[in-house]
């Protein structure tokens, strides 16, 4: 059945035989996703846009079998025995395979659904109060009301998983709805790392549109830390709605990085809500768009504990006719006392037809704080290229260095070795690939 | 803070407060507004059909808009409420001397106008919705400047004003120039020929006067190729415990090679809505500056705005907010860029207070075609105290790749070790505070008439001290 409906619903609660608590948040969620509109802050309301959105055609129901992946695909999604692996393979779950380590410290890393079957007395009170309510966004209502997919991830206290847990996700056939739900728990002083992957097969040509819903939920304990990174390079029909938000407990740290490269359209809304005194967060953004790419990138940092820190580092590189919007903000509250807090959202435009926004907002409602804000839209000084060329380079090779090293200034953010290079590495490839 | 400093700052200063009897205004309309209020307004003024049906459309479009949604808390304003149309006296006074006592001492309170006479090369005084004062001095009307209040202007210029007037804010821009172009009256109408440099700036003093008095003032000003002039537009006024609404509409045209500033400190008193349009055009080689002081009103929300239309222009404004107890200053600027080689430069200060909100809003647009275009915004906001609130919400949209692009922001408190070193120095902590208060907005001052910055260093004092209502 195509297209996304109540029945459609109703449809995934009977497919998948879910208890009534669930189902009932399904509906609720469904309700709610039609009777709200698609941008509620006034802020952005001129600078939202999803025309180019199209849900009539989607089939959102996950598929009974996974299909076959995609040979080009294996080298990226090339397992390790050591870090634990979550793959989806367009709508249906191909396999979990978590890393002998963790059944060792009893940490739980699986689909969402077998969550909510073997562990709800865990899972059921994250739903029952969710870190983002379906009321906050439209695309979150439509999220929770057809969430077919995603990890759970529950790490008990003082746990250290060594080794990165990941979770692929492939697009393989065309018109597909993907709704995911992933709920992070990290116990006290428990340490890890969740990596999220994308993949398309290779239908670059092809216009019908698939649906990536994304929503992550993640809730760290006192003295936790995490380490988290989104890279996705899906074909360019794929749209993208992506929600993330952490709830910070005392003094602890989260580390997030997001890299979108591909996709026809990323709507993607990050937040870090500092309750705990003491909590650290810090978001990077890199960002390559090409083609008629479109990226809409909201952060949020919000610091209710005292002496909270963050730092959020957007930074886009945009070719062609493609369009980055970077929405910053930065809140504190009056409990936010000693706080200090970063935005930086700097853009370099490749092309005339490029373009790139940039809303970096504060909101500061106490005085005992630090708390500062740039941003830069600029294109590359000819005056380098020249000199790079004395030194010997072509043009070309000079353009690539500069772009590269407007990156590496958010790379150098990132926390790990292999994230980085990895980045680094699809950044590269696009730029190649680009030319 | 020490005992005695706190004591200080919750002193009672609403004796300074200004108040006047309204009774001898000759002419008032009737509250709240409708088409018959419209119409009378336009027919009180004796003015030509075209303008009549401007303002009824204006109306039009107004009841039609709904109230913005963004920015400061617009809900209290009942527009039932409020006289759109009051005439103090009967005809405009020739010289000082002619300006009624009571009005007279009011600016004697505000120790503005006999030490400046000399300094003043024209005065236009708004007292109510009627210019009640006016001179200009001679040398001005020879070199063919023309400087009226806005309705004396419609009269004896009447090409130059209909080719002008509505075309930079037409009334259907938003609510507030809407209600305006219906209601206007009083304001500045000033025209500068040709190559022609007015040395002295030209000034204004505007008070609001009576409980629930709208005050909506329509300034237009032409400045012809190679011209320059700096216009400045002050405000003060009395306290009265019910809200009134200012809703003024400046249109600036700057044509090629023209220069102006328009120099504003606004002042109002706690209880009024200061909602205002203030845009400039600048054409080729021009250039515009908003200097912007907002201090008092209960709620201001005003965002100067300059069009850079042809090529070289360049824009610069400077905005210092200040909100004390109950304040919320809803304030920036706007650049937008629609020609090569264009240049901006927004420099914003905000000090909130007691609980005061100060607010940037600020728009950054380079349209698709406008290449080289260089700009750079900066916003710093100072909170004196745990209470008070300060946001940023700069919007920048750029549609070319070979714009140059910078903004920085930054939000911080003054640093006990600042005010311990210069009470070290002898200085008492409100001197103290007040001095980096002073450095903090010098960036403001500095661009200030040297009478008007010992003025604003003076108001910005007594706010600090807890503040003049």
């Amino acid at each position: 059945m195509a297209g996304v409906s109540r029945e459609t619903v109703k449809e995934l609660i009977k497919l998948r035989s879910e208890p009534d608590w669930l189902a009932e948040i399904r509906l609720k969620a469904w309700e709610t996703f039609e009777k709200t509109p698609l941008e509620q802050s006034s802020m952005y309301v001129r600078h939202t846009d999803l025309r180019s959105v199209d849900l009539k055609t989607l089939e959102a129901l996950p598929s009974p079998r996974s299909s076959n992946l995609p040979a080009e695909l294996e080298t990226y999604i090339k397992e390790s025995s050591e870090s634990s692996l979550h793959l989806q393979v367009d709508s249906s779950l191909a396999k979990v395979s978590p890393a002998a380590e963790l059944a060792r410290k009893k940490v739980i890393f699986t689909d969402i659904s077998t969550a909510i079957k073997q562990h709800r007395d865990l899972i059921e009170p994250y739903f029952r109060n969710r870190a983002i309510k379906a009321e906050e966004d439209k695309l979150v209502a439509l999220n929770t009301a057809l969430f077919a997919n995603g990890v759970f991830l529950y790490v008990p206290n003082d746990v250290h998983l060594e080794a990165p847990t990941r979770s692929v996700k492939v697009l393989n056939k065309l018109g597909v709805g993907m709704f995911n739900l992933s709920i992070i728990v990290m116990g006290n002083g428990s340490k890890a790392t969740f990596v999220e992957e994308g993949y398309s097969g290779d239908h670059q040509t092809n216009k019908i549109q698939s649906l990536q819903s994304n929503v992550l939920e993640i809730h760290l304990g006192e003295g936790a830390e995490l380490n988290t990174a989104d890279i996705q390079s899906f074909s360019n029909n794929v749209v993208i709605f992506t929600n993330r938000r952490a709830l910070s407990g005392r003094d602890s740290n989260l580390n997030w990085v997001a890299c979108p490269l591909g996709g026809q359209f990323t709507r993607a809304n990050t937040s870090a809500i500092l309750d705990g005194p003491g909590a650290n967060a810090q978001q990077v953004e890199v960002v390559f768009g090409s083609g008629e790419q479109q990226f809409d990138l909201a952060s949020t940092l919000s610091h209710i504990g005292q002496h909270t820190t963050g730092d959020i580092y957007s930074t886009g590189v945009f070719k062609d006719k493609s369009k980055g919007m970077f929405k910053g903000m930065i809140k504190i509250g009056k409990t936010g006392i000693g706080s200090n807090s970063f935005l930086s959202e700097h853009s370099l435009l490749l092309n005339p037809q490029a373009r790139a926004d940039a809303i970096p907002a504060l909101e500061i409602e106490t005085n005992d704080v630090k708390c500062s804000h740039s941003a830069s839209v600029a294109q590359i000084d000819e005056e380098q290229i020249f000199y790079l060329m004395t030194r010997g380079l072509d043009e070309q090779t000079a353009r690539s260095v500069i772009v590269k090293g407007f990156f590496e200034s958010a790379l150098r953010k990132v926390q790990l070795p292999d994230l980085k290079e990895r980045v680094a590495g699809f950044l590269d490839e696009k730029w190649e690939r680009g030319r | 803070m020490t005992t005695e400093t706190k004591e200080l700052l919750n002193f009672d200063y609403s004796k300074y407060d200004f108040k006047d009897s309204t009774d001898n205004y000759t002419y008032k309309s009737e509250k709240g507004l409708s088409s018959q209020v419209v119409q009378d307004i336009s027919r009180m003024k004796n003015e030509p059909e075209w303008m009549t049906r401007f303002r009824l459309k204006a109306l039009e479009h107004f009841d039609s808009r709904p109230m913005p949604n963004w920015g400061g808390d617009l809900s209290e304003i009942d527009f039932n409420n409020i006289y759109y149309y009051m005439k103090p006296t009967d005809r405009n006074s020739q010289s000082w001397e002619d300006v009624p006592e009571s009005i007279r001492k009011t600016f004697d309170r505000l120790g503005i106008p006999e030490a400046e006479q000399k300094f003043l090369s024209g005065v236009g005084a708004q007292y109510e919705s009627e210019v009640v004062y006016h001179s200009l001095l001679k040398d001005l009307e020879d070199k063919g400047v023309v400087f009226l209040d806005t309705d004396s202007g419609l009269r004896k210029y009447p090409d130059i004003f209909k080719k002008y007037f509505g075309t930079v804010i037409p009334p259907n821009d938003n609510k507030f120039a809407a209600l305006n172009s219906a209601v206007w009256s009083g304001g500045s109408f000033v025209y500068v020929p040709p190559g022609v440099h007015v040395e002295m700036p030209l000034q204004a003093y505007f008070r609001i006067n009576a409980a629930n008095m709208g005050q909506f003032e329509r300034t237009l000003i032409i400045v012809d190729e190679g011209a320059s002039v700096h216009y400045i537009e002050g405000c003060t006024a009395p306290v009265y415990s019910k809200q009134s609404i200012h809703s003024a509409v400046v249109e600036i045209i700057a044509k090629k090679s023209a220069k102006v500033r328009y120099t504003t400190i606004q002042n109002w008193s706690k209880d009024v809505y200061n909602l205002v349009t203030k845009r400039a055009y600048a054409y080729e080689d021009a250039a515009v500056e908003w200097i912007d002081a907002n201090i008092g009103s209960k709620l201001t929300m005003k965002y100067p705005s300059v069009y850079l239309l042809g090529p070289r222009s360049r824009a610069e404004v400077i905005s210092v907010a200040y909100a004390g107890r109950g304040r919320h200053q809803d304030a920036g600027a706007k650049a937008v860029h629609m020609a090569p080689h264009t240049y901006s430069r927004i420099t914003s200060k905000s000090v909130s207070k007691d609980g005061g909100r100060t607010s940037y809003r600020g728009l950054l647009h380079v349209a698709k075609g406008a290449h080289h275009v260089t700009s750079h915004v900066r916003c710093d906001a100072l909170l004196l105290d745990e209470e008070s609130r300060t946001d940023t919400y700069p919007y920048v949209e750029i549609n070319d790749d070979t714009a140059t692009i910078s903004h920085e922001a930054t939000v911080g408190k003054i640093g006990e070790d600042q005010i311990f070193y210069l009470m070290s120095r002898g200085l008492s902590e409100v001197e103290a505070y007040n001095m980096i208060v002073m450095g903090f907005i010098e960036p403001f001052t500095k661009e200030l008439p040297m009478t008007y910055a010992v003025e604003m260093n003076r108001l910005m004092a007594l706010e600090m001290s807890g503040g003049v209502g």
